[in-house]
């Protein structure tokens, strides 16, 4: 056998690349309650799946011709299979400086991205240290400094529009690796045990002078609630690696494919009685949003993402009778339910998200309009507000409205793109306007109001009048409302809605004209 | 909407994540009171609107009352853990 003593090097090789860094490495960074990039790739992935590529770059150490030694590459990735799927995957190997650049070998981690592009299927992107991120050590090994660029930063920003991006953070995440956990379709971080920022405590301390912890700086309770940089926080790293194939298996392998169709369970002619009831006569009494949305899309199929920003909008991923769709909804708990600034831009990236991979929408409507007052001029909603009306319109995917209370004002207005046929039914408990009756009636009838005998008597005998021609059976006479239905028949009506939408997908398939942005 | 550390004990002070009239207060000082449970109700957008508490603990203080206006950020209840 010609080359077995090849063969036998090649063996040897690999060996010393599944090693990673050194043992005390690798034993700190288990301490530390992390797995190695080599663990979570076995765990995420299908037994067996694992193609890798790239395990013999690295650096090597020679004596006398003899390999001594061997430094792999920090950045680990191949194809896989998740769930039966083929994506790419990738990760930082954190015992191997930190993931650094000056322990990167080649370029794998652009590889990863442009062989996902060209394959036509999602890359997991397990981002760990500085995911990349330049050190002051290359000074010296190149005898000069260098100008930035961010490389295949343009793969990254083609593929948003392309390829399904899953990205999570793994440990603590500083400086490109932010970037490249934000840069994605769908990210995840790890509550306690990992953070994101621009720079750590160490550099942020030298520049204003006070210590900060890295949780504060950049842990889950910032970026998976109130900054939005992270969609979701888990408890664990197995549950990072299920949320990831559970986003993914709602979606196609990119976006000139439809979404797959699954066996479901769940009938279609699922008529719950609870829905007649979920929605409170008295106006002022919210409705539990999750409850309502369980009772009319397949059963366990609802996941939602990025539940703790923009609160007042509920967003997710959902079936119907097995078909994959995009759901957004209100919750009248959070902000009585209206569009803050921070609503609007989950608004605008999430129709971004669906109109991308080709999954119909489902609007369940119920939209006092834009926040009011001084917090929400100062975030600049009419600004953020607009740019989420601007995705309504130029999105091209199959839309549908249920509105199931209320749609008032401009917010109100931008429930679908009114120059399209959209799918649109409301139930009786709707409720719509410009203005709500309550807060109009002194704008419009002041001055009558003011001049009256008693103002207040008169205020509510317009009141009175305006709310006797309320009914939403009125609005349905004009066909200004389409239909008005049995909340218990929503599921139904739906399903064969989605039936439908899916025979006009491959119409709309591939990269959309407006471009995703992170 | 951020809360903002106070007193270092970062979760235990309840801020209004959005602005509104205090509807109902369901607590009194001393109260013992567990996490997600409904301490004021403040009606925002003609909406009765839940505000709960993140963590369980003692009510130390009310800071407002049925009827009075709150901002976004605004201080509503310290609680001790």
């Amino acid at each position: 056998m010609v080359w077995e003593s090849e063969i036998n090097e090649l063996e040897k090789r690999r060996e010393l690349a599944y090693l990673m860094g050194t043992e005390d490495r690798v034993k700190r960074h288990h301490d530390r309650g992390h797995l190695t990039v080599r663990e979570r790739i076995a765990i995420l992935v299908d037994d067996g799946s694992f193609r890798e590529r790239g395990v013999l770059a690295g650096k090597a150490h020679y004596e006398n011709s003899e390999l001594k030694d061997f430094i792999p590459s920090n950045y680990v990735m191949g194809v896989a299979k998740l769930d039966g799927r083929p994506a790419v995957v990738g990760g930082d190997d954190f015992t191997v400086r930190g993931g650094a650049a000056d322990g990167a070998v080649g370029g794998k981690a652009g590889h990863a991205e442009k062989m996902a592009r060209e394959l036509r299927i999602p890359i997991v992107r397990m981002v760990d240290g500085t995911g990349g991120g330049g050190s002051v050590k290359t000074i010296e090994d190149i005898g000069r400094t260098y100008i930035p660029g961010n490389t295949n930063w343009d793969v990254i920003v083609d593929a948003m529009s392309e390829i399904p991006m899953v990205a999570t953070a793994m440990g603590s995440i500083a400086g490109i690796g932010a970037a490249r956990v934000a840069a994605s379709h769908f990210s995840i971080m790890i509550k306690g045990n990992s953070q994101v920022f621009i720079a750590g405590p160490p550099v942020v301390e030298r520049a204003f002078g006070q210590p900060i912890g890295k949780e504060e700086l950049g842990g889950s309770k910032i970026h998976a609630h109130g900054s939005g940089v992270v969609d979701n926080e888990v408890d664990t790293e197995e549950e990072a690696f299920e949320q990831i194939k559970i986003f993914l298996s709602y979606l196609p392998s990119n976006s000139w494919e439809v979404p797959p169709q699954i066996e479901s369970t769940d009938p279609i002619d699922r008529r719950d009685e609870e829905l007649l009831s979920v929605i409170p006569k008295d106006r002022r009494k919210p409705h539990d949003i999750r409850v309502l949305l369980d009772h009319i899309l397949d059963r366990d199929s609802f996941f939602e993402i990025a539940p703790y920003f923009g609160p007042s909008l509920v967003v997710g991923l959902a079936r119907l009778g097995g078909f994959s769709v995009g759901v957004i909804a209100n919750d009248p708990r959070k902000l009585g339910g209206s569009m803050d600034g921070a609503a609007s831009d989950k608004f605008a990236r999430f129709i971004d998200l669906f109109d991308t991979f080709n999954l119909p929408v489902i609007n369940f409507v119920d939209q006092p309009g834009f926040m009011l007052g001084t917090a929400a001029e100062n975030s600049g909603v009419a600004r953020r507000g607009v740019r989420a009306l601007a995705a309504v319109n130029q999105a091209v995917i199959p839309w549908a409205s249920i509105v199931i209370r209320r749609a008032f004002g401009v917010a109100g207005a931008g429930h679908q793109n009114h120059s399209r046929w959209n799918y649109r039914v409301a139930w009786p408990s709707g409720d719509w306007g410009s203005l709500p009756i309550e807060g109009g009636v002194m704008a419009a009838y002041r001055r009558e109001i003011e001049e009256a005998d008693d103002p207040e008597k008169y205020r509510e005998e317009i009141e009175a009048r305006l709310n006797e021609l309320r009914s939403p059976f009125r609005t349905a006479e004009s066909f200004n409302i389409e239909d008005i239905i049995d909340p218990r028949d929503t599921r139904l009506l739906l399903c064969e809605w989605v039936e439908l939408a899916y025979k006009s997908l491959p119409t709309i398939v591939g990269p959309k004209f407006r471009g995703t942005r992170p | 909407m951020i809360k903002t550390i106070s007193n270092g004990d970062y979760m235990s002070d309840v801020f209004a994540e959005w602005p509104g009239r205090v509807a109902e207060v369901h607590i009194n000082v001393g109260d013992v009171v567990e996490s997600d449970q409904e301490l004021l109700t403040l009606e925002s957008m003609k909406m009765l609107t839940p505000i709960t508490s993140q963590t369980s603990g003692l009510v130390e203080e009310i800071l407002v009352s049925v009827d009075e206006y709150v901002e976004t950020g605004q201080l509503l209840v310290r609680l001790s853990a």
